[in-house]
């Protein structure tokens, strides 16, 4: 045994050679295995008013090879837009590495989830409101015929990126019918204040070739100096004939899971719109107290006209109204080179009641070339002084498909407190390359409220130019 | 014997390099709107899927849907599938299959809360489309919709469709 195990010499060298051979090789071989995706946004904003520049960017790129997914997310915020509680900084945010077996699936690193409908966990991000609360931790999860399995634990981001306390979460649904499905979820977190907590809920579900029908109840214990609270949420849809009838049901006490971090997001029901007047006078959802209902009714007239009404109502526990939700709605496709959207409504919060009214027409030159008018008139009445003023939202675009779209984007009101009264801007959006979107703001846009599923941000005023660019490889 | 290891390391790299020609879509397993699990790969072979991330809050979506249904009408023959995944979160879930059944749309919905599928294939917000060949392999991605997007993608289609036509009369030629 006294011999040299290391070789030397030439044989050394013939060695290095052929194991730098096999590497090149491996590196073919699994080169051409492995699969990459990835995705870039970006954003950068030039705000002349105030003389302040903001720029974000997120990279997303991961690999994969047979059952392996691994990926990462480089993001950078320098700084982060006003609204946003990112801090400044940049790094690897995310990063992950997942193996899948048939119907298996487990991942290590970050990820996001929702259990049930979101009633006692939910980690999930909305980059326009920049909200960003993923897990990081470990996921289970396993399909079959009869019960899916969903075991995580791990820790959630906050809106500023700190992780907070441990939590582990499962559940369990069990499908005995193809027209059944009924489980379980249950949360358990040791939180440094309050202490040990736990939450969880059962639900189930029934598919007809008539409707469907939701039901979820949430429990938390937590200590005692936390008070007791509920969540229950029933959704129904009934098809008869053409007519479709949505129901939705809300009824949540002392049940927003937040200690720092906010884990849960329950369903809103209420009408979620799409046009920025009505969704600026949204309400911010309180999962602490608030219980109502929405019910909503579409009815295809033609094949290219339907009519949609809803109403939606949420009160707080002592039965004072919060927000009230009347709309309606008629689209018609006549001729075939015109699209016509027709919509209007009330809204009533806490501080006002609006009387809404929106026309969108979009007129189709030719294949390729299509014109598109929107307006959006807002008239609002305060009920502690009675004041009146209307907000006017005019948009006006050309497209080019696939290549780009230019839009005049306008806004006037005549609210007294408003910090001025007309608003301007113009929009480019442009595929460059192929898989490369530009978009190219300059003007003014006026400040209000962003809100998507019961979150909202108070988006600042800006006066200046926004450059955002995303492309996928 | 080395003159051996270099053409048995040539041979193997090209023949792996070979196979890396192909850009087989990422699978995934999604509920549909029955809670039924849909997998994707399992439904290769059968003919050409479009794939289209879409919300009930997404006005270009809405239009762009009213747009495949034409085009799953045209085309259906030829075996083709629309699996329109809804990227709607908890809040409007319950309003896919209201909107789905109101507007009877022919496609498969799929339903895909955490928008982890619409992560999956590099795209970040809704309508995103994609375009697999009878194998499953990836052909052409779009994201946004303009009036006139559907053009192109009918085109694709067609190119598509007229491939297999030709392998199938070249197979039906060689027997």
């Amino acid at each position: 045994m006294g011999g040299n195990i290391f070789p030397t010499g030439l044989r050394r060298a013939r060695l290095q050679v052929l194991f730098i051979l096999f590497l090149i090789h491996l590196d073919f071989v699994l080169l051409a295995q492995i699969s990459h995706q990835g995705n870039n946004y970006l954003e950068y904003s030039i705000d002349t008013k105030n003389d302040e520049r903001y720029f974000e960017d997120w990279l997303d790129f991961s690999l994969q090879y047979r059952n392996w997914r691994a990926g990462i997310r480089y993001e950078f915020h320098l700084p982060p837009q006003p609204f946003s509680l990112d801090t400044v900084g940049q790094g690897i945010y995310q990063r992950f590495i997942e193996y899948s077996y048939k119907n298996f699936t487990s991942r290590l690193g970050n990820f996001y989830t929702m259990l049930g409908r979101g009633l006692v966990l939910r980690a999930f991000e909305e980059r326009l409101l920049r909200w960003d609360t993923n897990a990081d931790g470990i996921r289970l999860l396993y399909y079959s015929n009869k019960f899916d399995l969903e075991l995580l634990g791990g820790r959630m981001r906050d809106r500023t990126g700190v992780r907070r306390d441990i939590f582990q979460a499962s559940q369990f649904t069990y499908k005995p019918f193809s027209l059944m499905q009924a489980g379980g979820t249950f949360v358990v977190s040791k939180f440094n204040i309050p202490g040990d907590v736990y939450w969880g809920s059962v639900f189930s579900m029934l598919n007809f070739n008539f409707g469907d029908f939701y039901v979820e109840y949430a429990g938390k214990d937590f200590p005692e100096s936390i008070p007791e609270g509920y969540a229950v949420y029933l959704a129904m849809n009934l098809f008869l004939g053409p007519l479709s009838l949505l129901t939705e049901y809300k009824d949540y006490e002392e049940y927003k899971i937040e200690e720092g971090v906010t884990y849960n997001n329950p369903p809103t029901a209420i009408r979620e719109h799409l046009y920025t007047l009505l969704n600026r006078k949204q309400p911010e959802q309180n999962a602490n107290n608030e219980k109502g209902y929405m019910m909503q009714a579409v009815y295809p007239i033609k094949e290219n006209a339907f009519l949609t009404g809803s109403y939606s109502r949420t009160n707080n526990h002592n039965n004072d109204l919060q927000y009230e939700d009347i709309y309606f709605q008629v689209e018609l496709d006549y001729p075939a080179y015109l699209e016509w959207v027709w919509a209007g409504g009330q809204q009533k919060d806490l501080v006002a009641r609006y009387i809404n009214f929106v026309n969108t027409t979009s007129f189709n030159i030719s294949d390729f070339n299509s014109i598109k008018f929107q307006l959006e008139h807002q008239h609002a009445k305060t009920h502690a002084t009675n004041r009146q003023y209307y907000d006017q939202l005019i948009s006006l675009s050309f497209s080019r498909a696939p290549d780009w779209t230019i839009s005049a984007l306008s806004e006037r009101s005549t609210d007294q407190t408003s910090e001025q009264e007309f608003w301007l801007g113009f929009q480019l959006d442009a595929q460059i390359f192929p898989n490369y979107d530009l978009t190219i703001f300059a003007g003014s846009r006026r400040k209000g409220k962003l809100c998507l599923g019961g979150n909202c941000v108070n988006r600042p005023a800006f006066e200046g130019l926004e450059f955002r660019l995303v492309n996928r490889f | 014997m080395r003159i051996f290891a270099l053409l048995f390391f040539t041979i193997s790299t090209l023949i792996f390099a070979e196979k890396s020609n192909n850009n087989i879509a990422p699978d995934f397993v999604l509920p549909d709107l029955e809670g039924n699990n849909y997998r994707l790969s399992e439904n290769f072979g059968k003919g050409p899927i479009i794939i289209n991330f879409w919300a009930t809050w997404c006005v270009p979506c809405r239009e762009e849907m009213k747009k495949l249904r034409k085009i799953f009408n045209e085309y259906e023959k030829d075996g083709l599938v629309i699996v329109a995944i809804s990227v709607d979160d908890p809040k409007t879930v319950s309003r896919v299959k209201n909107f789905i059944k109101s507007r009877n749309y022919p496609f498969k919905v799929l339903l895909d809360t955490n928008s982890e599928t619409l992560q999956l294939y590099q795209a970040k917000t809704p309508p995103y489309t994609a375009l697999l060949d009878y194998e499953g392999n990836l052909v052409y991605t779009h994201s946004g919709f303009r009036q006139g997007d559907e053009k192109i993608l009918e085109q694709k289609i067609i190119e598509l469709v007229e491939q297999l036509k030709k392998e199938e009369s070249d197979t039906e030629n060689q027997k």
